[in-house]
């Protein structure tokens, strides 16, 4: 088929009919989005994550050394236990509870119920609430302890409630179990409570920066993923005097600290995974390295105190007994700082004068640990 | 002797290519055994000699070390040191080190580059907490200080993390230990069940399995490559674990994997200088893997051999001779040059599709596939180009051509390697044969055959202006050259654009994204549309035409590697640091070629010359002697 | 002067003059990548008539070049009047007949495509049903009446019209909105910052907030959250004055004359009568390195009206295409999180018009091409 040369009046025809045909084309269908729509649809249902396109927010925490994560059901988003000596127990419990601003007086009086407290009005309560800091925002802490024996008939019972409330939701926050073991933990639970990070919320939408676009080279395989393993040790301050000394096998740091009248006192660093057996056993391993018994868990809170160190707390314990091998006086100060995944230990262990002047030190010293991630 | 000297001259580099393949001979440690033994590394299997190539050309961009007395220490025969005899391996030199302000941070000798692990382990914490700031700042944004202290750190990093994959770094003698480990795992376990259920238990045993943990752990962290294979190889072939994991878990299980005592009798003889038992374990092995997964000991045996050949190296080597010869030829315009430069350029070229196979066949993909790859297919096409404008036209233009293309590629593709394992997996959206043989391949030949009207232009360009050479028949020769190529490129860089664009609609639901390496591509389409179009228009000649040419080398080099450095959009998938400059280089050198190009014909000697020789015989009336100028 | 005109429009100088202005504009917009972000460059410079410029916090603004519409259109009128003027249609130009007419195709294409498609994305957690999808850019003010048992009647106004100070009356309801402020972009704290201002709201989520204000991003994978303030009158009646934004979880409704309503700034959404629910979703990486291997969903599809139910499988390179939708994988959670996935979802009419126009312009392009490379060996093998 062959065509014929059009005129050229004709092409010019042409060629103005199609420019004359894309204008209201374009015009037509480009403007059609800005217009007010009217439309029905069937009622959202109500699903799983309790708000439908709003996105659940993301909980993070430090789960603290010795507890348990457990299956959460019902209302909470997680759940953990932690046991002590002779049975004793604790369970905490991350609630969040959507769309409610309720009354914390009103929520206390549920859990003082529980622990068969009496009601207690507003101003009561709210006389006894300390303020915590959860996460990067600030909640309140209440402590409620039954007058009764109420675990099975033989322990008294011990709850500390935190209540964070946010623009759309209200955070519970609860520990509960023995008395002894629960107000063995506040310190857990306080750090737990700091670590918290809530993200998000609703409504972020397609683009949430947490998801991972299948186009992506890399998916960040976890929180750890960016902390790479640490070239060296961790960083800290090395006091004066402290003389470093070539680690053995074990350990990952290793000081010597002499004093004037020659007796010495040696400082070692090491870490190990999980949490060893926990702080009881340690600090009896530690008793038994300077010659002493072993202590029951309900010594304990007796013999350790604690320090803030960077990431964490250290547990302390200061003990004065007699060298096995020569039969010296020996003092052994050591702290044991839990963090995820694993347990640090630091001993000072030596000439008791030695010891008792450096201890000031020694502490400082751990305060200037910084913790590698890993 | 002008007959047969071409091939006498290529079957000489022939033989010396082959003859390089044949193993060395080893009197004492089997390196070469060892080195074939497969891993699992960056999610494939791979062998050690790979693994050590790979370390040492990112530690100090370099496949050897190069000792004292001009021997040289092999990838392997490092790694196995490092590994296996850390305190030896600390003092070699193999961290590279050019910023004069990095060595000065770590007080290093200025007039050095190459260190040893031992010269800057006394500075690790300085460049963690360097390297810690600099993570912070956002890439775009750091200087080559930051960029290169950060590179030092991840460096030792990959240093601390292959010493820590065989054995404890601290350990000594890794086979008696782990005859110990085993005897203590039962009473160990015991103890700490014990502790934990709150009764009696031995101290010593506790403190015993803690302490061989707390390394093992670290190990199961740290470790780098993946040393030990799959229980169930048929079923999980990817399961591979490295040797502190597979400790951990033997205190469950309360037995240790095989393959454990073997690499740890491996590293005890190598420790204790002890040939035979070293062998030994190495063959043991490597017959206790076959029975159980002789894919993976065959994959670690061909890639071994890959390796070796080395044929991009040789490639590159031959592919110099070619075009050496072939330029000469233009000189005194021999023809048994010419032809010695076209049969190395063969030889180049078979040497390379060699290796251009046998990485298709080790990756089981077509062969395009990253940055990497994509430089070694542009010079393969255009050698191909190459040869047959050669077959054509006989004047060695076809054959400079090529075989500078082929070398220049190659080069790159070098200086791409440096980053790490070019081989390794592609990410889910590229994982698709289909798209990768159609697409990729097409696009990748549009690029080369664009690059090659470019340098056949550079060609007309600098014989025409620096020397007397073109006449009137090359020109036209080039002249056609440069159109067909451009028209060759025209339909491939177009077909394998819009293939991109299907692609993407069945990906991601998006035929046309206007992302940057998109746009690069349509470019070097219009490009070669304007090309042909301005041509056809009678606006440009040949003058005209090559200088469009020289710019579609600019064109072609922006989409390839500028839109890379770029880092947006959804085709950033490799990104080249010290490239830019390169890069910039290189365009600015096609500007200056384009600004001789535009200057009038009397200034190019070759021109001058034609119209010299021309004009004496012009009488008057007559047409003007047909010249070629533009 | 017709003549001049004529031959001004068919020339092929002016396809090469265009051609050359596509190069340029290609490359500029691709460096404005960098600092505008894809979403805007590509508007600002592809899909306009014009490219303006103005000085810095200058009103005015003056055209500079030529945009990509107007580059094409230009193009297409050059293409299709020089075949109409010159062109014969004999068997030596059936190649280029083939070129050109793929390039008209591919060209008109885009522009169907650019005019109709839309692309949304769809989250689903695992359990969760949706018969909707959320727009990338744009975002909408709704008004939904709630009062019904079963249904909800949603007025939604697209977030161009919300310029403050204007007073938009509702369709098919009582109501007006008058829109006192409008954030492009914006933030939400519980307590006052720096560059923070109080939300002046009289009822709901906003009393006692503040708003951050933010300046439009440019990064490609986020999106603007613009926030309003906005008063609902019904006649003289004021119905509070109510802070909304897409960051907002809480509904905010309120009643009148019987009936609830809801009010809301989300992403716009498009609705459709077939729901789906996540299955599954898997993501595997290959061991021990963090490189992605696979990305998958299986989804449950339920259209009521048609009584159809059945499970599908979408992966990477292998969508659902269903009633002229299509779901591709979009992105998928990270591991350690809650297991959710989004799909792309594109409606796209003319999604057909580029593999036909890549076949006719590759057949031409070698037709062409092979008959002179034929005629060229033949002379010179002779």
């Amino acid at each position: 088929m062959s065509m014929k040369q059009l005129p050229r009046f004709a092409a010019i025809r042409f060629t103005g009919w199609l420019v004359g045909l894309f204008c209201p084309v374009f015009l037509l269908v480009g403007c059609g989005n800005s217009d007010i729509r009217v439309y029905t649809v069937p009622k959202e249902k109500p699903s799983l994550a309790a708000t439908s396109s709003e996105g659940q927010p993301q909980v993070h925490w430090q789960t603290p050394a010795g507890w348990e994560e457990r299956e959460a059901g019902g209302m909470r988003l997680a759940r953990f236990a932690a046991s002590g000596k002779d049975g004793q127990e604790a369970d905490i419990a991350v609630i969040p509870l959507r769309g409610v601003d309720a009354a914390s007086a009103d929520l206390v009086n549920i859990w003082r119920k529980q622990i068969g407290l009496p009601a207690a009005s507003s101003e009561e309560i709210s006389q006894h609430a300390e303020k915590i800091k959860i996460g990067s925002s600030e909640g309140q802490l209440f402590e409620l302890v039954s007058t009764e024996p109420v675990i099975d008939g033989k322990s008294k019972a011990r709850t500390y409630v935190a209540v964070l409330s946010t623009n759309e939701s209200t955070w519970i926050f609860k520990m509960s179990g023995h008395d002894g073991f629960v107000a063995e933990q506040k310190p857990a639970f306080t750090a737990f409570l700091n670590s918290i990070s809530i993200q998000g919320g609703s409504g972020t939408g397609a683009s949430e920066p947490r998801f991972v676009s299948t186009n992506a080279r890399r998916i960040p395989t976890g929180p750890g993923a960016e902390g790479s393993p640490s070239l060296g040790k961790p960083a800290w301050q090395v006091p004066s005097g402290w003389q470093e000394q070539p680690p053995s096998q074990m350990l990952l740091a290793k000081f010597l600290v002499g004093g004037d009248a020659g007796g010495k006192a040696e400082v070692t660093v090491s870490a190990f995974p999980g949490d060893t057996g926990g702080l009881l056993a340690n600090v009896n391993r530690w008793r038994g390295q300077v010659g002493l018994t072993n202590i029951d868990q309900a010594d304990l809170s007796n013999q350790v105190t604690s320090v803030d160190v960077m990431g964490g707390k250290a547990m302390l314990i200061d003990v004065t007994g007699q060298n096995p091998k020569n039969g010296q006086k020996a003092r052994l100060i050591g702290a044991i700082v839990p963090r995820e995944g694993k347990t640090w230990f630091f001993k000072m262990i030596g000439d008791e004068q030695v010891a008792e002047r450096e201890k000031p030190i020694f502490v400082k010293f751990i305060k200037t640990v910084q913790f590698p991630d890993a | 002797m002008k007959r047969y000297g071409p091939w006498l001259i290529a079957v000489v580099c022939a033989w010396a290519v082959l003859v390089s393949l044949r193993p060395a001979k080893e009197r004492t440690f089997r390196f070469s055994e060892f080195g074939k033994l497969p891993v699992l590394l960056e999610g494939r299997v791979q062998p050690l000699d790979s693994v050590a190539r790979n370390s040492l050309l990112q530690l100090r961009s370099k496949q050897s070390l190069a000792l004292d007395k001009g021997h040289q220490l092999g990838a392997t025969e490092w790694l196995l040191e490092l590994m296996a005899k850390p305190e030896n391996a600390d003092a070699r030199k193999v961290f590279r080190i050019d910023h004069p302000e990095v060595k000065g941070l770590l007080k290093l000798a200025e007039t050095e580059q190459d260190f040893s692990f031992n010269d800057i382990s006394r500075s690790l914490d300085e460049i963690e907490k360097q390297a810690k700031r600099v993570h912070e700042i956002d890439e775009k944004l750091r200087s080559p200080f930051e960029k290169q202290v950060l590179k030092l750190y991840e460096n030792a990093l990959l240093y601390k993390r292959l010493k820590n994959s065989l054995k404890p770094e601290t350990t000594a003698d890794f086979a008696v230990e782990l005859k110990e480990f085993q005897a203590s795992i039962q009473p160990g376990v015991t103890a700490v069940r014990s502790q934990q259920a709150g009764q009696q238990f031995s101290q010593e045993a506790f403190d015993k399995i803690l302490e061989y943990l707390s390394h093992y752990d670290l190990m199961a962290k740290v470790a780098y490559p993946l040393l030990i294979p799959p229980q169930d190889g048929a079923q999980a072939p990817d399961n591979w674990e490295n040797i502190g994991t597979s400790l951990m878990a033997s205190v469950r299980s309360e037995k240790i994997h095989p393959a454990v005592v073997y690499y740890a009798t491996m590293a005890s003889a190598y420790r204790g200088g002890n040939t035979g038992d070293f062998n030994d374990a190495v063959t043991d092995y490597h017959n206790w893997l076959s029975e159980r997964l002789s894919r993976a000991v065959n994959k670690g045996g061909r890639e071994y051999l890959f390796n070796r050949f080395e044929p991009f190296y040789k490639a590159t080597a031959i592919y110099v001779f070619a075009f050496l010869f072939a330029c000469f030829s233009w000189f005194n315009m021999s023809d048994w040059l010419r032809r010695s430069g076209f049969y190395l350029m063969i030889l180049a070229w078979l040497v390379h599709t060699t290796g251009l196979i046998f990485r298709m066949v080790l990756e089981g993909r077509p062969p395009v596939t990253n940055l990497y790859s994509s430089a070694i297919f542009i010079g393969w096409g255009a050698v191909i180009l190459g040869m047959v404008l050669e077959r054509l036209y006989h004047d060695g233009i076809g054959t400079v051509v090529g075989s500078s293309m082929g070398f220049i590629t190659q080069i790159i593709a070098h200086n791409l390697a440096l980053g790490g394992d070019t081989m390794i997996m592609l990410r889910a959206v590229l994982d698709t044969n289909f798209w990768l043989a159609t697409h990729v391949v097409v696009v990748t030949l549009g690029y080369a055959s664009t690059f090659m009207a470019g340098f056949l232009a550079i060609v007309y360009l600098v014989r025409g202006f620096f020397t007397t050479t073109l006449n009137e028949a090359t020109s036209k020769a080039l002249s056609r050259m440069v159109y067909g190529i451009i028209c060759f490129a025209a339909l491939f860089s177009f077909v394998g654009t819009v293939l991109g664009g299907i692609w993407a609609d069945q990906s991601w639901g998006r035929f046309w994204g206007w992302d940057p390496k998109e746009n690069g591509a349509l470019i070097i389409v219009i490009w070669n549309a304007l090309i042909l179009h301005a041509r056809w228009g009678g606006m440009i000649r040949e003058r005209g035409l090559m200088n469009l040419a020289i710019f579609g080398n600019i064109v072609t080099s922006f989409s390839w590697f500028g839109v890379n450095m770029l880092e947006i959009g959804l085709h950033s998938y490799g990104f080249i640091d010290s490239a830019k400059t390169s890069l910039l280089l290189f365009d600015a050198s096609q500007l200056l070629l384009i600004v001789l190009g535009l200057l009038p014909l009397q200034y190019w000697r070759s021109f001058r010359k034609r119209m010299a020789s021309s004009a004496p015989t012009k009488l008057p009336g007559s047409a003007e002697p047909a010249t070629s100028a533009g | 002067m017709l003549d001049r005109a004529i031959k001004f429009v068919t020339s092929l100088k002016l396809t090469v003059v265009c051609l050359g202005i596509g190069v340029v504009l290609v490359f500029v917009g691709t460096l404005a990548q960098v600092h505008e972000g894809l979403y805007q460059a590509q508007t600002r410079y592809f899909k306009s008539f014009l490219i303006y410029w103005s000085p810095q916090g200058a009103n005015w603004k003056i055209p500079v070049f030529p945009g990509g519409y107007l580059l094409g259109t230009v193009l297409l009128i050059n293409l299709i009047a020089a075949h109409i003027a010159r062109f014969k249609m004999t068997r030596k130009k059936v190649g280029i007949l083939m070129i050109h007419f793929g390039v008209i195709l591919l060209l008109l294409g885009q522009l169907l495509t650019d005019m109709l498609s839309t692309e949304s994305a769809v989250k689903l957690q695992i359990g969760e049903t949706k018969n909707f999808s959320e727009d990338f850019h744009d975002d909408e003010l709704a008004l939904i009446d709630t009062s019904d048992a079963n249904m909800d009647r949603v007025i939604s106004v697209p977030d161009s019209r919300l310029e403050p100070g204007r007073e938009i009356a509702l369709p098919s309801s009582p109501f007006t909105v008058r829109v006192k402020k409008f954030w492009v972009n914006s933030d939400i704290l519980e307590s006052s910052a720096a560059g923070a201002d109080k939300i002046e709201a009289t009822d709901g989520v906003g009393v006692g907030r503040f708003v951050v204000p933010k300046p439009s991003t440019t990064k490609m994978d986020e999106r603007n959250l613009p926030a309003a303030l906005v008063e609902v009158r019904a006649g003289a009646k004021s119905l509070g004055t109510w802070f909304v934004s897409s960051q907002v979880g809480k509904k905010q409704s309120f009643t009148h004359e019987g009936k609830s309503y809801n009010l809301a700034l989300r992403f716009r959404r498009h609705y459709t009568p077939y729901s789906l629910t996540l299955v599954d979703c898997a993501h595997d990486i290959y061991k021990g390195t963090e490189i992605p291997k696979n990305f998958s969903s299986r989804v449950r599809l339920e259209n009521p009206e048609k009584k159809e139910e059945r499970e599908v499988l979408i992966y990477m390179n292998n969508p659902l295409r269903y009633a002229g939708t299509t779901f591709y994988q979009f992105q998928m959670s990270p591991p350690g999180q809650v297991k959710a996935s989004t799909l792309q979802v594109v409606r796209n009419p003319s999604w057909l018009t580029p593999y036909f126009s890549c076949a006719m312009v590759g057949a031409g392009m070698a037709v062409q091409f092979l008959t002179h490379l034929f005629s060229f060996l033949k002379r010179r093998m002779s």
